[in-house]
């Protein structure tokens, strides 16, 4: 908490000024945007379940599970969404719920199919991983000039807007009532990970750490995320929320079939390596066997192959 | 061996003043035998190109899974021999913003001229390989690529975690050692080699360059080969190349990066347990 500490001792005297405002029952002030369709997993937790798919116009980078937990004095939002549209439509969504107000946007990691509705969500206070905005810096342009190119003009408005509540190790945030417990973690799925628990109803959004069902993408370290998922497994939860699949899945058992990929591709990589096998002909035959019942595999599984040929080659 | 430096540098700056291209336009069938006849004007001056598919094969994938790690490779149809040898073979890859991503210098004791690495490709391209052999005459393949990204987006690892491995490297041998034949070897360096041109979205200033530009491998301490290098090698670059033995050997490497750092490495190569 250190240092963060203070900033956020600085909102929870914002909060408290809000805590006057009335609760607004069902009516609730329009956006003008569509609403996200919505799940309340639990009392107070929301989620939009993504369809299995890669960043297209008609899905407007919808392809990201995203959440919100509603507090007795704020609302806090996980993962804000593909684009500034989706975005919008995620705080719709919200202002369906509530009229209080979105003091947080937590960011679960820097992909920017959980990012790029940060900007619809101008007042809240950005979250991340304490790698997080260095990360951006790197990746931001790229990731903007990429959003251009696989959303066309449903990428307007689209902005990287970074973390400015960064997580060193772990962070309480108070949502009135409500305590949401942020967790970051060393590189996994990417090198910003965070998971956030709600404490009142134990639901556990994991973010990218686990995937069901549409295949996983590699863009950290392959051995920390298998040694995390083994780390995390241990410690129970009344459900989790994914980055990719269903709203809300039974923990720890859905973590089964991903740490299966991943270990099996470690293991089929490193018996590669052995046998002198060159990256260009391990894209094309390592882990074949490993398809199972994944979505996307075609399309994302070589790449997984590269990327842990990689890592695991200077082993 | 070694063709001066400032050729790479030259190059770069003359096709920074080309428009950026965009796959579009890579894939406009005229204007990429135009940005290749810029390329070869500046880089082959003089020189003419013979169409090298009987004595070379460039391998590279038609579509990359991971821009930023694109394997290429080179074979060469005949054996390195004293009285006919390749002596230089050059990468090109027409897009990228710094199009020539390596010069690699061989002799006879190379024993084969096959090189294998992996390139960083920003755009839709044609890849060219030029192979220049010790008769004067200069052979020219190309394939096509399909990837995007990879000069400017960065790879996915932990910069942190790299930054206390810079330099060090590994060599391994690739199969069995055999006396007088081409042996095939491989090394990797551990770098970022940053492509100087991921642009901090705050600031608007692109991350400095930082990427090796030399790197010479000797056996018994004469030339194997010799490697001039741009931002175009991927993180880590990493080459697979033949050396021809004639009993156990030091095979050594060094390299430099371009803020003058050197490392090197030396291995005793020779039968297995010896
Ligand atoms: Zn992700």
């Amino acid at each position: 908490m250190n240092g963060k500490g203070n900033r956020q001792i600085g909102r929870r005297r914002v909060l408290q000024g809000l805590a006057a405002l009335p609760f607004a029952g069902i009516a609730r002030a329009s956006t003008g945007d569509t609403p996200l369709e919505m799940r309340e997993i639990a009392p107070g937790v929301f989620v939009h379940q993504a369809p299995y798919e890669e960043a297209t116009p008609a899905n407007r980078g919808d392809i990201a599970n995203l959440g919100f937990i509603v507090g007795d004095q704020a609302a806090a939002v996980i993962d804000s969404g593909g684009s500034l549209r989706e975005g919008k439509a995620l705080l719709a969504a919200v202002r369906r719920v509530t009229d209080r107000p979105v003091a947080y946007v937590i960011n679960t990691h820097f992909h920017p199919d959980h990012i790029f509705g940060n900007a619809a969500f101008p007042v809240a206070r950005i979250v991340g991983h304490q790698r997080m905005a260095a990360a951006l810096k790197d990746r931001g342009a790229y990731y903007r000039q990429t959003l251009d190119r696989d959303l066309g003009e449903v990428a307007a408005g689209s902005a990287v807007v970074p973390p400015d509540l960064a997580v060193t190790d772990s962070l309480g945030l108070d949502l009135g009532n409500r305590r949401l417990l942020l967790q970051a973690w060393p590189p996994a799925h990417t090198d910003c990970d965070m998971t956030v628990r709600d404490e009142r109803t134990d639901s556990w959004f994991l973010g990218d750490l686990l995937f069901c069902r549409r295949m996983p993408t590699i863009d950290g370290s392959l051995r920390g995320w298998i040694a995390r998922l083994e780390q995390l497994r241990a410690i129970p939860a009344a459900r989790a929320v994914p980055g990719h699949g269903p709203a809300t899945v039974a923990w720890p058992d859905a973590t089964d079939p991903l740490l299966r990929y991943l270990t099996g591709l470690s293991d089929e990589v490193r018996t590669a390596l052995k046998n002198g096998v060159s990256l260009a002909e391990a894209t094309g035959t390592v882990g074949r066997d490993l398809k199972a019942d994944w979505i996307l595999f075609e399309t994302v599984h070589p790449r997984n192959v590269a990327v842990a040929f990689a890592e695991l080659e200077w082993e | 061996m070694r063709s001066s430096k400032p050729v790479l540098a030259v190059l770069t700056l003359l096709l920074t003043g080309l428009t950026v291209p965009c796959p579009a336009v890579a894939e406009d069938g005229a204007a990429a035998e135009a940005r290749w006849e810029d390329i070869r004007s500046a880089l082959f001056k003089g020189k003419t190109l013979i169409d090298g598919s009987d004595v070379l094969e460039l391998q590279a994938p038609a579509r990359a899974v991971e821009a930023a790690l694109v394997p290429v490779g080179v074979h060469v149809k005949f054996p390195q021999t004293a009285e006919r040898y390749v002596t230089s073979l050059s990468l090109v890859i027409d897009e990228n913003p710094a199009p020539l991503a390596a010069v690699f210098h061989f002799t006879p004791d190379s024993g084969q001229a096959d090189i294998e690495t992996r390139l960083r490709v920003n755009d839709y391209t044609y890849i060219h390989a030029v192979a220049e052999t010790n008769d004067g005459k200069t052979y020219v393949v190309r394939t096509y690529v399909k990837a995007a990204g990879g000069c400017s987006a960065p790879m996915s690892k932990n910069a942190e975690a790299e930054a206390g491995h810079l330099g060090e490297m590994r060599f391994q041998q690739i199969g069995a050692f055999q006396p007088d034949v081409p042996n095939r070897a491989q090394v990797m360096i551990r770098h970022p080699n940053n492509s100087g041109m991921q642009m901090d979205q705050i600031t608007r200033l692109y991350l400095p360059a930082h990427y090796v530009q030399s790197i010479a491998v000797t056996l018994d301490g004469k030339p194997v080969l010799a490697i001039d290098a741009d931002i175009s090698l991927s993180e880590d670059p990493h080459f697979r190349f033949f050396y021809l033995p004639h009993g156990p050997a030091t095979l050594k490497i060094s390299a430099r990066d371009n803020l003058d750092q050197t490392f090197s490495g030396s291995w005793a190569v020779g039968p297995a347990g010896r």
